[in-house]
């Protein structure tokens, strides 16, 4: 290489190339497939104003794909600090490629979509607050790295970020009302304005860190520390192993599921307050967080099943894999560790909801009927069963503490589905699509329910499970199955199918009894 | 009540014909090894060698691919529970939970090991000089592998495993704490296995030795044995030679002319007699350090 610029191009592209070509597919792929299912349904109109929010919502995911991306791609500035470069230098080459590439990937995923489907999704707008974006994302990271500001400031940058991006679509508090197809000479120069402030601010936190000086605290996190994790009373034991380790567990991991909750509910009255203010919406919003709870799942599974020494790594930790317990006993605390978190974060939002119809019926401002159409008494305790469904999916994923294979998994299920959904939508016809759909879950549920039933084959031939666990799984799964059965759920005509995607849905409920055991173990001892 | 070294008991870790690969590279080749009961084992080995992967075999946190592992008589991936009950594990990467704070991280360990001696916990904590309250991410690197020593030693295990433990370590709680530590461990009766590239502290405190190089033990005995039969002889012969006549158990050879440098493996009696059979004369013999025998044998 014959420059350090170069070099660090070089770097980025070697790096992140896979990264960079994954998320430009994913960008183009993903809103290809919704905008053919769309036109194969015959329900889009791109001239109808619905188009701007799934613009503006598809534009997100997109950015937030090229910004993962570009940040996968780059090692942090402080592997550079012992080279001859300036800070400014430095800065400006670690900053300005990924810029470079957000934008370029921005405005060519909504080119290609706009060839291809006619969208008319705005390029130039949305590619430039791409790229500051960005910059203002690397900047505040740089900035306040290892310090107590990191979360506040990213949270000021993405409020500010989502602002000025919401503004450009319409009046802040309403619904989006016209596409950013004409970008002035003023937002062209605040955009700069603020990718020079980007820049400046960068170049003064790295300057900071490099020099080993820290950003100053408001002695905030450490009182926050103090108060959410005090000094232990000294002295007080615990009374078994299983007893220290389910504190463990609890501790790293226990928190997250009634904390997302919590989060969700704060952020979801916000939105509320700032979007709608209409009562029945803020109901509705938090009954549909019951689903919410259910996808935040999918997370506290892949957290509760890291045993890894950092977030980075899922392969058991030393320190974790010398425990004198067996797998099983190991495997055993994490799931009740998920349970209970899963139970309170469930808590939560029930209390939650039943606090807001109290106080929204007090002021007389309460819908009715209480129940939205089609949801009944079963919306309850299926929101529970769905998110230990997918905690405990994705916990023996996490568990089995293979990345690559759950970034396989994950890509796999993904393009299945993509390739699946085409294939019905383009090869056949209507009426085969339809009796396609009805029978896909059932045969996923089959699939599900012979796969659980080998795992617990396996893990008893491993004698990671005992007779008594597999009489609790069959019992709880009959129970679920019965549940399912009397909660009238479907029209009678689907009946069959939906009957048996719930035994599918049970037996994958009582599965990690099984996976999870089998699943640590196969971690634990390579 | 301390055995003799070499314990006659069965040995605390019997490893028999172990291989393991990691896809194109072999990490342990057809090893055996047997560390006996009670004395200080020291492995040593270069870089990449398969001192950790020998020991997570010892832990059961790898399977053996071919061969056996046996720890107190069990298999430790079979028996996690009966054997590492009874190991105390110092990793090289000192992985500790860095949420922690130091006492946490003593109660939680004690929880583990019904032998856990509370006294000698606090003891060791103030020789290491640990703050109860400070958490494990604050620590400087040295105090992270004093508190991982620490929770490692407090149950006074049967096995203690260390891995690198100088690593980290100040020179003074290196020589003057650790040393005395093994030292007192193997005074009990009790076992120590470590691996370090540090020869001159694996010389100080080792009773037995194992060198491992590209997954295979090529040298295992007691270090008194070791020294005894690894000797610098310089010959002189009665007139120059270019290349001179190979002496048994020659490692390797540097000289000119009349006056040649062996460093063999044999005693020093038997390396004298070989010497004269080939016409020369001992004009110096003096035993190795460890890490003159390591290097030899590596290079031979």
């Amino acid at each position: 290489m014959r420059s350090i610029p170069q070099t660090m191009i070089w770097e980025l592209w070697r790096h992140g190339r896979w990264n960079l070509i994954a998320a430009a597919l994913g960008a183009i792929a993903m809103p290809a497939f919704f905008f053919a299912v769309l036109r194969q349904e015959g329900v889009v109109d791109f001239r109808d104003s619905s188009q701007i929010t799934m613009h503006m919502a598809l534009l997100l995911m997109n950015l937030a794909m090229f910004i993962a991306a570009g940040f996968g791609a780059q090692e942090p500035p402080s592997r550079f600090y012992a080279l001859p470069v300036t800070t400014a230098s430095l800065v400006a080459w670690r900053m300005f490629p990924v810029m470079t590439v957000t934008a370029l990937l921005s405005a060519m995923s909504s080119a290609v979509l706009n060839a291809a489907f006619g969208v008319g999704w705005p390029i130039l707008g949305p590619a430039l607050f791409s790229a500051v974006l960005v910059a203002a994302v690397q900047s505040a990271i740089w900035s306040t790295d290892k310090s107590g500001w990191e979360v506040p400031v990213m949270a000021l940058v993405t409020g500010c970020a989502g602002v000025w991006f919401k503004s450009c679509y319409g009046a802040i508090t309403s619904q989006p009302s016209f596409f950013w197809t004409e970008v002035t000479t003023v937002e062209i120069a605040t955009l700069a304005a603020f990718a020079a402030l980007a820049y400046c601010v960068a170049v003064n936190g790295v300057s900071r860190a490099r020099r080993g000086d820290t950003l100053p605290g408001l002695g905030m996190i450490p009182w926050l520390d103090r108060l959410l994790d005090p000094a232990p009373a000294s002295g007080a034991s615990f009374r078994s192993a299983a007893h220290a380790q389910s504190w463990f567990e609890w501790r790293q991991k226990g928190r997250l599921m009634p904390a997302i909750t919590i989060f969700g509910i704060i952020a979801g009255c916000c939105i509320w307050l700032i979007s709608s203010r209409d009562a029945t919406t803020l109901y509705e919003g938090i009954l549909a967080g019951g689903g919410l709870v259910s996808a935040a799942g999918l997370l506290g599974g892949l957290v509760l099943g890291n045993c890894g020494s950092s977030d980075a790594d899922l392969s058991m930790g030393q320190f974790l894999a010398t425990r004198p317990m067996t797998s099983t006993e190991m495997a055993r605390t994490i799931l009740k560790t998920g349970a209970k978190g899963l139970l309170l974060a469930w808590i939560i939002w029930l209390a939650a909801l039943l606090t807001i119809s109290l106080v929204l019926r007090a002021v007389e401002a309460a819908p009715r009927p209480l129940l939205p159409r089609g949801i009944e008494w079963w919306y309850f305790p299926a929101s529970l069963v769905g998110a230990w469904t997918m905690m405990g999916l994705m916990a023996w994923v996490s568990l089995a503490g293979r990345s690559k294979l759950l970034l396989q998994l994950l890509a796999g299920l993904f393009i299945t589905f993509i390739a699946i959904s085409m294939l019905a939508k383009l090869a056949l016809s209507r009426q085969a699509a339809q009796q396609f759909f009805v029978g896909l879950p059932v045969v996923v549920a089959a699939l599900s329910t012979i796969g659980t039933v080998m795992a617990f084959v396996a893990a008893r031939r491993r004698g990671l499970v005992g007779w008594p666990t597999i009489y609790v799984a069959v019992s709880f799964w009959a129970t679920l199955s019965a549940v399912a059965h009397a909660a009238d759920v479907m029209q009678a005509s689907q009946r069959p199918a939906v009957l048996a995607t719930m035994v599918g849905i049970a037996a994958l409920a009582v599965a990690p009894l099984a996976t999870a055991p089998l699943a640590l173990a196969w971690n634990r001892m390579r | 009540m301390h055995e003799p070294f070499p314990s006659s008991a069965p040995p605390v870790v019997d490893i028999r014909r172990v291989s393991r690969r990691f896809g194109d590279k072999t990490a342990l080749d057809d090893l055996s090894l047997s560390v006996p009961r009670g004395g200080v084992f020291g492995l040593i080995g270069g870089n990449g060698a398969g001192k950790t992967t020998l020991i997570k075999h010892v832990l059961g946190l790898l399977k053996a691919q071919s061969g056996t592992v046996a720890v107190f008589g069990l298999d430790p991936v079979q028996n996690p529970v009966g054997t590492l009950g009874r190991i105390g594990y110092l990793s090289e990467d000192r992985d500790l939970p860095n949420w922690m704070r130091v006492g946490e991280l003593m109660r939680y360990t004690q929880a583990f090991f019904p032998n856990w001696d509370e006294r000698y916990a606090e003891e060791l904590r103030e020789t290491f000089d640990l703050d109860v309250s400070a958490k494990v991410k604050e620590l400087s690197r040295g105090q992270r592998a004093r508190a991982g020593l620490l929770v490692a030693l407090a149950h006074r295990p049967e096995l203690l495993i260390l891995d690198e433990p100088s690593s980290g370590l100040d020179p003074v709680v290196r020589r003057d704490i650790l040393g005395a530590i093994i030292r007192t461990i193997a005074d009990e009766g009790r076992t120590v296995l470590f691996s370090s590239h540090l020869l001159d502290e694996v010389e100080r405190v080792a009773d037995r030795v194992a060198i491992i190089h590209q997954g295979r033990i090529v040298l295992t005995a007691a270090m008194d044995e070791i020294k005894d039969t690894h000797r610098r002889m310089t010959l002189r012969f009665q007139h120059p030679l270019e290349r001179p006549p190979s002496l048994v158990g020659t490692l390797s050879l540097a000289g000119e002319g009349a006056e040649w440098t062996y460093i063999c493996s044999g005693e020093s009696g038997q390396l004298r007699s070989a010497a004269e059979a080939i016409g020369a004369t001992v004009v110096g013999d003096a035993s190795l350090t460890l890490d003159e025998i390591f290097v030899s044998r590596i290079n031979a």
